[in-house]
């Protein structure tokens, strides 16, 4: 029993399943049904017809059969016969159905079993299969097979159940079948229930027929048969007061419907009914008798039943049903048994058996069993040993059709007759054989059904079981597979990924400094990824796998394989643009070191010009000294003529020294003037103006306005003393323009020359002034302009006033040059009150490069007017250059194309950065296309397209592909349908539905398979959509800048995994600085995520917020493990990361920080050196300029000096020699006087001069650095190497071992005292060697240079550093003894910027009288 | 005016010749023990003879400063010998002060009127600062211009009303004084409250009442540029 509910609860839950799907199939066969109708609706016209009519003969025959068999049969022949090609199949089936009804009255029902599957297994009409289930229904009844009659009303039911539901749209006729065979359903039903006497079946059928009577009112046959069961059932039913009355009627009710309608066989059957009834005993009224007797039109004195059952015997002999005749024989032996004429009795027995008998073999013989039919006969006794009687036989063997209760009928008759003639044997036969028929078709047939049908649901939940069994254990085995593949395959992609990050860092690590060019790039490059990417990716071995195309890859190896080429691609361009960093670099450097090396040389030149100022300055004691004597003449009035004698003599002495000093001067100005030569170039005013422009706060701070006139002037000239002179000139003009005032520069241009001039509205000067001012070549600037009525506002304001001459000089250098600058003029304007104009002229200068890019650029400008009207003309010529093979030209020309709608997309967008390539890796024109861009996209089509042509044709390969591709892309954007979508989705949900419906089919395990494969093709479906993704974002991030970075990254992430918002923070560059971060949209917490970021900056490890929503990736400096650029944070909508989205997150943070580090920081550092670099040339390039300027002013201060001055100690001279020649001495006043004035006014002029170079001295250009006492030997030897090449003479010079010894001075001068030292030595010649020496005392350090072999004149030495040790040799032009006054100057130099004094420098002999020493001392530091 | 010896050092031989006859025949009294031209000879006569005072110039030998030093020694040998720089670097002051500090009597200009009598005698009588006409006037015009910046800074005051208090906050605040330090110093009577107060109206009285924003820094300097600080005496409050 348990075992059994259980059943019944899988087979439950199964049932359900298959309820669920049913409906599914359902409403699917519902569809269908539809399609169908549609099909025959739109059949048309014609054909409604011909459906009527089969209908008609349909009712026709249906009616007839009850009335006349061979009338019945013709119409259903009609309908076969004649319309056996009709497409109106459900009226042939209908046709067929009728056939099978005449061939059940005919009791022929094997063959009419066949019409009803027939039916059944061709239609797909639920009605009509319906229809056919109630007749096989009634088939079974007929042959007692009830397990077959219950599966036949399940049937029926469940196909009378679908009916219902569609009842709404069928057409008449159906309608009437409808109610027609919902009746026969009941009727059979009732029939079956009443004849295995189940009342419960009955009356539950009786009810169902009652309330439904109008479903047959109108119906005559289904009324009789209706009349006819409710009779049975009466009678049978004991609760009935007059159950036999009520028969009666229904009997009489019954015979006249169908005499009236011809119903014979009901006639018969009501006939018989009366008569039994009748002989039962049921009395009959006189009324109906007489009603009867008129009925059948039989009138005499026969008995009434006995003329009722001849009459149905009469009927059924005509009519040809055997069993209704059987019945009417049977109810015929009653009768005679109850007359007592048994041997009648007898003979109506022997009628019907053979009757069955002449069945038996009509069947048999048309089953083609005829010699076994000859020999298959029943009797009515057979004294047999056979235990199985024939009709047992029967009924067993499946090959025979036997009615049991036909031949059960019999035999009881016959027994019953046996008995009443007292034959007991025979009797008991038919006994026997009636009780065997009875129990082989026994009445608990409900019970053996369910038994039968448990059996079957047994078997088939077996069955079912098993497949389950069997399908779990295949489902659980193969997602054991599954996940040991899966999760090997994961791992699998896992490691790939990581080795292809592997090889980006070790990509990104190939950037070194040591790259120069593309070709060491690429080598590079390829050095360092080759081997792994051949072990990766095996199948690129041999190639150039940056050449390969991944398109030709699969699965996974194609999307990794994109990964890295765009990499690959990406850290090239870096390296492109680091390449041009390190050019610009080098080109910066190199610019550089030139300028130090101009330094460098305007040092030494300086050092000399100091040099040269001491000799300026030595002369002044001297005039001094001169003074003071002649002051002492002046006032000594009891001087003896001795004294004054003496004191002429030693005027005398100290004027010829003075001469001396200045002729040494002289020379010196004169040869080292060539080494101060002017930088003469042509440049334009323009930069220079602007500089001054931005200048102006300085005027602005005093409340004078400064206007600088544009200007395009080029001119001739030296570019430093330029600016030099502006800013002179600028300078003066602020000073002496009081507050309110304005100053104007700009530049006139004439045919010849350029006047740059500075205006201002200041006091103006006299007159006298600006002849001073334009004529002399010294004067007191000091004087200037202090004779108006501001002379106290310009005393004020009055600064040493060499500027001006400073110009004048530089003027006048120019002239002296060159005859080009003969048109050089320095020159003044001015009238008191109305401001002053200064300025110069320099010859005008020619830019010719200039003028050839103006007007390319005018070229460029026209051009872009027109570019797209161009570019089709390109296309043009593109196609004739494919059509006639000549390819090469057709790219040319594509190009060109492309560079039109370059600059059309330039026109459109200022600055955008999407430009249209040949051939690369960006496709602007799809960016264009996406950004809503309007240019001619056909055209670019059909340009791509022709590129790809001719790169076929050319055979290059990753032109043909980039431009096909591009092609294509373009192509399909273009011509987009957006009703495309909704179509795929229709289809898709078509499929979708296709897809159900397959699985609602019912295979569960391929719904599990299908599941099994749906899921890991996700799986890997998913990890690549993510690997695109992060492909996609890669392209995108490349074209980022640090701003829009994060925007650029939320938009991508989101694509892998929504986020709420993306951030990026960056630490802070220097400590005083703060962490800068920036986050997508509205950020509530902002807070928050940044403490989060900045404690996964500290801690250097993902921080992932507590509802895992919120996670922050440090991103580490490539090739590192503990610099941290940055952090990422990314907040998720869902906290709940897979494991290859998680995977891939972290990919995008540890992309980022390679991308960010070369995009950003490596820029950025790269940047900033520059800068920097740029920076330090400029301040190189400043020093170097000033120096030169000031070399430059004190050439001419000394130049002017040695000029101006030369006249007054001669002049002096020739007074004094006049004076001394008289012996008598008649020195008187006037001498002295005129000595004193010419000696004034050369002290005057010698001071303003010495001033005006000195005040040059001033600013400290001393360069105070650490030098070790090594390093110093290491110059030395440098420039021992440099000048014995000049000499080539054999000597060597070494230097002692000193470490330790560090001293502080000026690299440059030093190195400048060096060479002078050593070209002492060589000069020489002494064939000695040259040996370094380092000494420390008293906070000294002490470097002696002996020359091994040479010795002084020990007269000489104490004179060797003196201006007096200078001289002049006319034959080589040179100054002998100026190396020492050099090298003096740089000790000099070092005492007093140094913190100390008392740097010596002096020559001594050796006391061991080998060689000398060179010595000198410089500060310890 | 007593005997006296004397050592000249001069490296120039036309000099040396004038600043004997300057000797002869203006200051008779002088013996001269010795000229050197150099180093070794000073340090030579200086064992020989005891000289009352050494005449020194400052170009010796090769090196045009080595008097400085040879002063140093000087003093630090022969303490009673009396040093008299004599020389011919009219425009290096900073080599003045180095003399000066050398520990040298006087310092005479080889311009205008050379060596005096005067000059000598007050060297001998044990006077210090000896200068010559020329390097007092320099030292008269940067004494002058000395007391010029101090009379301006009264005038600043008088100007800007500026009392002891503003002062004080200033010059700390030039030397990067926090307000918080500048309220805590001895004496300070106000809270930092008080001092940001003060700070504005000072603001307000040295910049005129419609001025930009003015930080710290600016005001400081503002100061220093009225003279109301003294850049070259800045220095915090004793504590």
């Amino acid at each position: 029993m348990l075992k059994k509910r259980r059943k019944r609860n899988i087979c439950f839950t199964f049932a359900h399943i298959i309820r669920l799907m049913g409906t599914q199939i359902r409403i699917l066969f519902f569809i269908m049904t539809q399609a169908v109708l549609l099909c025959l609706v739109s059949c048309g016209e014609g054909m409604d017809a011909q459906q009527r009519e089969i209908d008609s003969l349909n009712v026709l025959a249906s009616q007839a059969k009850y009335r006349s068999l061979e009338e019945a049969t013709g119409y259903v022949d009609e309908v076969l016969g004649k319309y056996a090609d009709s497409p109106y199949r459900d009226g042939l089936h209908e046709a067929m159905l009728n056939r099978g009804d005449i061939y059940g009255m005919q009791m022929e029902y094997d063959s009419a079993q066949v019409c009803y599957r027939q039916v059944l297994e061709t239609s797909n009409n639920d009605l009509l299969c319906g229809v056919a289930d109630v007749d096989m229904m009634s088939v079974c009844l007929m042959l007692s097979m009830s397990k077959e009659f219950y599966d036949y009303r399940s049937d029926a039911q469940e196909r009378l159940a679908n009916v219902e539901e569609e009842k709404e749209d069928m057409t008449e006729h159906q309608q009437a079948l409808w109610s027609a065979v919902q009746t026969d359903y009941h009727m059979v039903s009732m029939n079956y229930f009443i004849k295995m006497r189940q009342d419960d079946g009955v009356l539950e059928e009786s009810e169902w027929l009652e309330q439904h009577q109008d479903l047959f009112a109108t119906d005559s046959v289904r009324q009789s048969i209706y009349l006819f069961l409710t009779s049975i059932y009466n009678v049978a039913d004991k609760k009935m007061v007059d159950a036999g009355d009520e028969m009666q009627r229904n009997l009489i009710r019954l015979l006249s419907m169908s005499r009236q309608n011809g119903n014979v066989y009901y006639e018969i059957l009501a006939l018989n009914g009366l008569a039994k009834s009748i002989m039962s005993g049921g009395e009959l009224k006189p009324s109906r008798w007489i009603f009867i007797e008129e009925l059948i039109g039989e009138f005499g004195f026969a008995p009434l039943e006995l003329k009722l059952a001849n009459r149905a015997l009469r009927l059924a002999k005509l009519y040809g049903n055997d069993f209704v005749q059987t019945t009417v024989l049977v109810t015929l032996s009653d009768y005679y048994l109850k007359a007592g004429e048994d041997s009648l009795a007898f003979v109506q027995m022997e009628d019907a058996l053979e009757l069955i008998n002449q069945h038996h073999q009509k069947m048999a013989r048309t089953a083609k069993r005829a010699q076994e039919a000859d020999h298959d006969v029943l009797y009515a006794y057979t004294n047999t040993n056979d235990t199985i009687s024939t009709e047992m036989r029967w009924i067993v063997n499946p090959q025979v059709v036997a009615v049991p209760e036909w031949m059960a009928m019999v035999r009881e008759q016959l027994s019953v007759v046996y008995g009443a003639r007292g034959l007991k044997a025979e009797s008991d036969y038919n006994h026997n054989v009636y009780f065997d028929i009875l129990d082989a078709t026994r009445q608990d047939l409900r019970v053996l059904q369910e038994e039968d049908n448990l059996k079957q649901e047994e078997h088939t939940l077996n069955l079912l079981l098993w497949v389950f069994g069997i399908a779990i254990v295949v489902l659980v085995w193969l997602l054991f597979l599954y996940n040991k593949r899966s999760r090997e395959e994961y791992r699998k992609k896992v490691r790939m990924l990581s080795k292809v990050i592997e090889v980006c860092k070790h990509l990104s690590s190939a950037l070194s400094d040591d790259i120069e060019d593309e070709e060491d790039l690429t080598e590079a490059l390829h050095k360092i990824s080759d081997a792994d990417v051949e072990r990766l990716f095996p199948q690129v071995k041999g190639k150039d796998w940056t050449k390969v195309d991944y398109q030709t890859m699969k699965g996974l190896d194609k999307e990794l394989f994109h990964v890295l080429l765009v990499f690959y691609e990406w850290m090239r361009q870096k390296g492109l643009q680091y390449i041009h960093f390190s050019e610009e670099e080098q080109r910066l450097e190199s610019e550089t070191y030139v300028f130090e090396k101009r330094l460098e040389e305007n040092k030494r030149q300086y050092i000399e010009k100091l040099t040269s100022m001491s000799i300026v300055n030595g002369i002044t004691p001297f005039l001094d000294r001169a003074l003071h004597e002649i002051n002492k003449l002046k006032t000594d009035k009891n001087a003896t003529p001795e004294t004054i004698r003496e004191r002429f003599q030693y005027l005398s002495e100290l004027i010829d020294k003075i001469n001396e000093y200045n002729d040494v001067l002289g020379h010196w100005v004169k040869i080292r003037q060539g080494m101060v030569t002017l930088n003469i170039e042509n440049f334009a005013l323009k930069p220079l103006f602007e500089m001054l422009r931005h200048g102006s706060k300085s005027f602005d701070i005093k409340g004078v306005s400064l206007a600088v006139e544009d200007t395009e002037a080029v001119v001739k000239a030296d570019k430093s003393l330029t600016l030099f002179m502006m800013n002179t000139l600028l300078d003066n003009a602020r000073k002496y323009t009081p507050a309110g005032g304005k100053v104007n520069l700009y530049a006139t241009e004439t045919e010849t020359y350029v006047e740059v001039s500075v205006a201002d509205t200041g006091h103006g000067m006299s007159a006298e002034d600006v002849d001073t001012l334009n004529n002399s070549k010294v004067y007191d600037s000091s004087k200037i302009g202090t004779d108006g009525a501001n002379a106290s506002d310009i005393k004020q304001n009055k600064g040493f006033g060499f500027g001006l001459m400073n110009c004048k000089g530089i003027i006048g250098k120019y002239k002296k040059t060159n005859a080009v600058f003969n048109v050089c003029e320095f020159g003044v304007e001015s009238e008191v009150g109305k401001g002053s104009r200064f300025f110069f002229r320099l010859p005008k200068g020619v830019m010719k490069l200039m003028v050839c890019l103006g007007l390319l650029m005018q070229c460029m400008v026209m051009k872009a007017e027109v570019h797209l009207p161009s570019a089709e003309v390109y296309a043009d010529s593109i196609f004739n250059a494919n059509v006639n093979g000549d390819y090469e030209q057709a790219i040319i020309y594509a190009d060109s194309a492309i560079q039109c709608f370059n600059r059309y997309y330039l026109e459109q967008v200022p600055k955008g950065k999407c430009l249209m390539t040949l051939e690369g890796a960006e496709m602007a024109e799809i960016e264009w296309w996406k950004s809503g861009m309007d240019t001619d996209y056909e055209l670019i089509i059909g340009i791509r397209n022709e590129v790809a042509i001719a790169a076929l044709s050319l055979n290059r390969n990753s032109l043909y592909h980039y431009n096909s591709e591009v092609f294509t892309r373009l192509y399909k954007l273009t011509s987009t349908d957006p009703t495309l979508e909704g179509y795929c989705n229709n289809i898709k949900m078509t499929n979708r539905n296709k897809k159900t419906t397959a699985i609602l089919l019912g295979v569960l395990l391929f719904v599990v398979l299908a599941t099994y494969f749906f899921l890991h093709y996700r799986n890997t479906q998913l990890f690549i959509f993510n690997l695109r993704q992060f492909i996609q974002l890669n392209n995108n991030v490349f074209t980022a800048t640090e701003q829009t970075l994060p925007d650029v990254l939320h938009q991508n992430l989101s694509d892998i995994k929504t986020a709420d918002t993306v951030g990026m923070m960056v630490p802070p560059k220097d400590s005083s600085d703060q962490f800068w971060s920036h986050f997508t949209g509205v950020v509530a917490e902002r807070n928050v995520y940044e403490s989060m970021m900045q404690s996964a900056y500290r801690q250097q490890k993902e921080v992932v917020s507590s509802n895992g929503r919120f996670r922050a990736y440090p991103m580490f400096v490539p090739g590192s493990e503990d610099k941290v650029l940055g952090v990422l944070g990314v907040h998720f909508i869902d906290g709940k990361l897979q494991d290859e989205e998680s995977l891939i997150i972290n990919l995008v943070a540890q992309f980022m920080s390679i991308h960010s580090y070369f995009s950003y920081h490596k820029v950025d550092e790269m940047s900033e050196l520059l800068e920097l670099k740029q920076d330090e040339r400029m301040r190189i390039d400043n020093e170097q300029q000033k120096v030169y300027v000031r070399n430059q002013i004190m050439d001419n201060c000394l130049s002017t000096l040695k000029h101006e001055t030369m006249y007054y100690p001669n002049r002096i001279k020739q007074i004094v020699d006049v004076a001394l020649a008289d012996p008598h001495a008649p020195v008187n006043e006037e001498i002295i006087n005129d000595i004193d004035e010419l000696l004034s006014y050369y002290k005057e002029v010698f001071a303003i001069l010495s001033t005006c170079a000195g005040k040059q001295v001033e600013k400290v250009l001393f360069k105070r650095v650490q030098l070790s006492a090594q390093d110093i030997g290491e110059m030395a030897k440098r420039s021992f190497k440099k000048q014995q090449k000049k000499m080539q003479g054999k000597t060597s010079i070494k230097v002692a071992d000193e470490k330790g010894l560090m001293i502080q001075g000026d690299k440059i001068f030093i190195q400048t005292l060096l060479d002078n030292i050593i070209s002492l030595y060589f000069e020489h010649q002494s064939g000695g060697d040259l040996l370094l020496n380092f000494d420390v005392s008293d906070g000294f350090a002490k470097f002696a240079f002996t020359d091994t072999a040479f010795r002084y004149d020990e007269e000489d030495i104490p004179q060797l550093f003196y201006i007096d040790n200078v001289k002049y040799d006319a034959k080589s032009d040179t100054l002998s003894g100026a190396q020492y006054m050099i090298c003096r100057q740089i000790v000099r130099e070092h005492d007093a910027y140094s913190a100390r004094r008392g740097c010596r420098i002096y020559v001594e002999n050796n006391d061991d009288g080998q060689g000398s020493s060179f010595i000198f001392t410089l500060p310890v530091s | 005016m007593d005997p006296f010896k004397v050592i000249i050092v001069e490296d120039v031989a036309l000099e040396m010749k004038g600043t004997v006859e300057i000797f002869r025949s203006e200051i008779p009294e002088a013996e001269i023990v010795g000229t050197a031209m150099n180093e070794t000879e000073l340090w030579r006569l200086m064992r020989d003879s005891q000289p009352d005072m050494v005449l020194l110039d400052l170009g010796l030998g090769g090196s045009t400063t080595a008097g400085v030093d040879v002063c140093k020694q000087l003093r630090r040998r022969y303490p009673d010998v009396h040093v008299l720089i004599f020389t011919g670097e009219i425009m290096n002051e900073k080599l003045w002060v180095d003399a000066l500090d050398a520990g040298t009597d006087g310092i005479i200009l080889k311009s205008g009127e050379l060596l005096t009598k005067g000059d000598v005698q007050s060297v001998l009588n044990g006077k210090r600062m000896v200068f010559n006409q020329p390097i007092l006037e320099k030292i008269l015009q940067r004494f002058r211009q000395s007391v010029i910046n101090e009379s301006m800074r009264q005038e600043a005051f008088l100007d800007y009303d500026i009392d002891e208090y503003d002062e004080r906050f200033l010059r700390h605040l030039a030397l990067g004084y926090t307000k918080d330090m500048i309220a805590g110093l001895k004496g300070m009577p106000f809270g930092v409250k008080s001092i940001e107060k003060r700070q504005n109206d000072l603001t307000n009285r040295l910049f005129g009442e419609d001025h930009e924003p003015v930080n710290a820094t600016r005001l400081a300097t503002k100061a220093i540029e009225l003279r109301i600080l003294d850049i070259d005496n800045l220095e915090p409050d004793d504590e």
